[in-house]
């Protein structure tokens, strides 16, 4: 166990999976036995594959816990609905809640996500909400009941790590519930910092499926997440402006 | 030897008519040749641009058959579009890929020459017209719509994306969606790219024909074309080929690829009397001939490529 609850579910890893985008299905088990995620997101949509030899069956027969995500909806309507689908389809009601703003930026739409966290949480949703690293908009987010926030380090799919540390860090201390990074991780080291700026867990996709190796990649971000973690809890030195010996001075010949 | 081959796409008649000439009797069984994905296909004999990390092993295989496409083209009065394909990007981040898919390409010793433009010329690489090449094939081999019986010493299953109990989980359909128009002013060869990340190929053809493609996504459902299916390709055609816009829409089609987990076909024995040749994914045009001579050579030897023994996806409980 990771020490990480959620909505009064502990997590098995403090590492999240997405799939999309792995080059074949034979990746599939070996990144999720390198990455040891303590939930995988699946992306719901009107119709998915179900069947026998798909992606769905091969998670469901690893028995890693799914988390639905609302990817590609671009209005709140949209992602109570998506939401609803996956309740049916995938018998959890734990959401990754995503309203996309723009299919450029693939920044979160704030007024949206706000009014969909507020309904599907009313609905009887676990709601998790992919979202911008505002501290004002978590704090929303976190009123209206969502069971963690998921701040963005940088954009989805771009690699360019956590952009605005301080951000994340006032996410931190905006909200009491847990803090998934999510977006914009590209390799070990930016999962890393995120756990040294206090998130609680951090969520990767295309880092590991676009890696040139996706199984060594996964390895390596549960690696680091544990790194970070553990350095979060270590408490680092500050930074000072100049110099200082480690080993004594006194009694020097 | 007297074979039974079930299905007749591209890979099933291929297979038959390298049997035929070989000597051995042949029955193919299919009551709607030509129709399943062999139907849809854009016909891209094209393994550089369609390499990815970790799947060396199929650009090996779709090297060893396009150099048999050439000599197979020809037999079969078909003419193939031998000018290449240009890879390119759209937007900053599609050029990133493009120039990540030319490391890849240098790192296996594949030819691609960067032009000025940005695009990259990959210029061993062709394309062929799938449906001529199936029309030819039907004019050598008879296929019957039902299985007349009848004692055979081998039966081959090439129905591609949906195989019988208990191999039906060893292929799952990818439904793939693509457009046909006529052009005036086609490109000279195959363009490939990235637009807004999301894959793109236009496929021109010598009678003005241009293919363009194609969606993937995994459905339950039967496959049809999506409204949102068609804007998408046409968005992204558009930008990399401009003189599209004034192109005659004539046709659009959506078939389920024959998907495998590890994107590699199955080619080999199953069962005693029973050999696959199935599951080509997005390389089944390509990968016919060589599919063709591997069948046949393992019915007449019994070798069989270890990377696509239908068996390594055998066992457990797949």
């Amino acid at each position: 166990m990771s020490g990480l609850t959620i909505a009064g579910r502990e997590l098995t890893s403090r590492l999240l999976l997405g799939t999309g985008g792995l080059p074949s299905l034979a990746l599939l088990e070996p990144v999720l036995a390198a990455a040891d995620p303590g939930l995988v997101t699946v992306s719901v949509r009107r119709t998915s594959s179900t069947r026998e030899g798909g992606l769905l069956s091969v998670l469901r027969r690893h028995g890693v816990p799914l988390l639905p995500n609302t990817a590609g909806c671009l209005t709140a309507r949209e992602a109570v609905l998506t939401a609803e689908l996956a309740r049916e389809a995938l018998e959890t009601d734990w959401v990754k809640l995503e309203v996309i703003g723009d299919e450029t930026s693939l920044l979160p739409d704030a007024v949206g996500l706000l009014d969909a966290a507020d309904q599907l949480v009313r609905r009887g949703f676990t709601v998790l909400p992919y979202t911008t690293d505002d501290p004002v908009l978590a704090r929303r987010l976190s009123d209206v009941g969502c069971a963690a926030v998921m701040p963005l380090g940088s954009p989805i799919g771009s690699g360019l790590g956590v952009l605005n540390p301080h951000a994340i860090e006032a996410v931190r201390a905006a909200v009491a519930v847990p803090v998934v990074l999510d977006a914009g991780v590209g390799t070990a080291s930016d999962a890393a910092l995120a756990m040294e700026l206090g998130c609680d867990a951090v969520l990767a996709a295309t880092a590991v499926t676009r890696a040139d190796d996706p199984v060594a990649m996964a390895r390596a971000l549960r690696l680091a997440v544990e790194a970070g973690h553990a350095a979060r809890g270590a408490g680092r030195i500050p930074r000072r402006a100049v110099a200082r010996a480690s080993s004594p001075t006194a009694g020097r010949i | 030897m007297r074979t039974k081959i079930l299905g007749a796409g591209i890979i099933g008649l291929s297979v038959a008519d390298e049997l035929q000439r070989r000597g051995h009797a042949v029955t193919v069984v299919d009551p709607a040749p030509g129709s399943g994905a062999s139907h849809a296909a854009a016909g891209m004999l094209s393994p550089s641009a369609e390499l990815w990390h970790g799947e060396e092993t199929l650009l090996g295989l779709g090297r060893e058959s396009l150099a048999l496409w050439p000599a197979f083209a020809r037999d079969l009065g078909v003419p193939l579009h031998d000018t290449g394909t240009l890879l390119v990007g759209h937007d900053a981040g599609d050029q990133q890929q493009v120039a990540r898919q030319v490391a890849l390409l240098r790192h296996h010793h594949a030819p691609a020459e960067e032009l000025d433009d940005g695009s990259v010329l990959l210029p061993d690489e062709a394309s062929v017209d799938p449906r001529a090449v199936v029309r030819a094939l039907l004019a050598r081999v008879p296929v019957v719509p039902v299985d007349p019986g009848g004692d055979h010493d081998v039966t081959i299953l090439a129905t591609g994306a949906v195989l019988p109990p208990p191999y039906s989980s060893m292929v799952r359909g990818v439904r793939g969606e693509i457009l046909r128009l006529r052009c005036d002013d086609p490109p000279p060869r195959t363009l490939r790219g990235w637009v807004h990340g999301e894959p793109i190929y236009v496929v021109p053809r010598a009678d003005g024909e241009v293919v363009v493609g194609a969606t993937s996504e995994e459905h339950d459902a039967a496959p049809v074309v999506t409204a949102g299916g068609v804007l998408r390709l046409l968005t992204a055609a558009r930008l990399v080929w401009p003189a599209l816009d004034r192109a005659e829409l004539v046709e659009a089609t959506a078939r389920d690829r024959p998907g495998t987990a590890d994107n590699l076909p199955l080619v080999g024995p199953v069962a005693p009397g029973l050999v696959l040749a199935a599951g080509h994914y997005r390389h089944g045009v390509l990968l016919a001939p060589l599919t063709a001579r591997l069948v046949a050579d393992h019915l007449e030897t019994g070798v069989v490529s270890p990377a696509l023994d239908p068996r390594r996806l055998l066992g457990g409980d797949r």
